[in-house]
């Protein structure tokens, strides 16, 4: 329905970004739970960071 | 509301399932890619309840707007949901095959070995959970566009 008094383009952008977005922070709370609770694995930590920078930050 | 907010968590939970999947595949060791792999399964419930949430509440639009049921862009939804859920658990099935790699190369000196490194990158298995993201992409596409409506 909002589809149709809109150009599709900058909408589809739109909601693509803000899905990924809250994917990407699904991703890094579930790293950064992982982390706390096995703190001796640095590849968590730094694939929680990682993430945030590389998929949040740009969606 | 509820149909978006379910699209919300299948779209959200498949990008963090992708994440986590690419993490898998970059990790050192075999005990880190094992755990990657076995952190996917805490998004699994998000993809299912946003997966037939989408349906549900979709099916329900459909009836309360008054859209046919046959038209093209319903039809195609359809599709590319059984085909996005369809692909998506073959992947999955296909990353359970590689975790249960990596959880007996970690018990066993925590090195990887030829096999894990053929199975994670496999074309064909790697290529049905792309697909799937692909089919889900398409139904947003879909969803926003709605062509022939």
């Amino acid at each position: 329905v909002i589809g149709y008094s809109r150009p599709f383009f900058p909408l589809f952008l739109h909601v693509l970004g803000a899905m990924t977005l809250v994917g990407a922070m699904l991703a890094v709370i579930v790293l950064t739970v992982a982390a706390w609770r096995r703190p001796e694995v640095a590849a968590l930590r730094r694939a929680a960071f990682g993430t945030l920078l590389i998929v949040a930050i740009p969606a | 509301m509820f149909h978006i907010t379910g699209a919300f968590f299948l779209v959200g939970g498949s990008v963090a399932a992708g994440v986590l999947n690419v993490l898998s595949q970059r990790a050192e060791r075999p005990s880190e890619t094992a755990l990657f792999l076995r952190l996917i399964r805490t998004v699994l419930p998000v993809i299912a309840l946003g997966s037939f949430a989408t349906l549900i509440f979709g099916l329900w639009l459909v009836h309360e707007l008054h859209f046919a049921f046959w038209s093209f862009w319903i039809v195609a939804a359809i599709v590319l949901w059984l085909l996005a859920n369809a692909l998506g658990g073959a992947g999955g099935k296909h990353q359970e095959r590689a975790r249960k790699i990596a959880e007996r190369l970690a018990a066993a000196g925590d090195t990887r070995d030829d096999e894990l490194r053929v199975i994670l990158r496999d074309p064909r298995g790697n290529a049905m959970s792309w697909l799937a993201g692909l089919a889900t992409l398409l139904l947003l596409v879909d969803m926003i566009w709605k062509p022939g409506a």
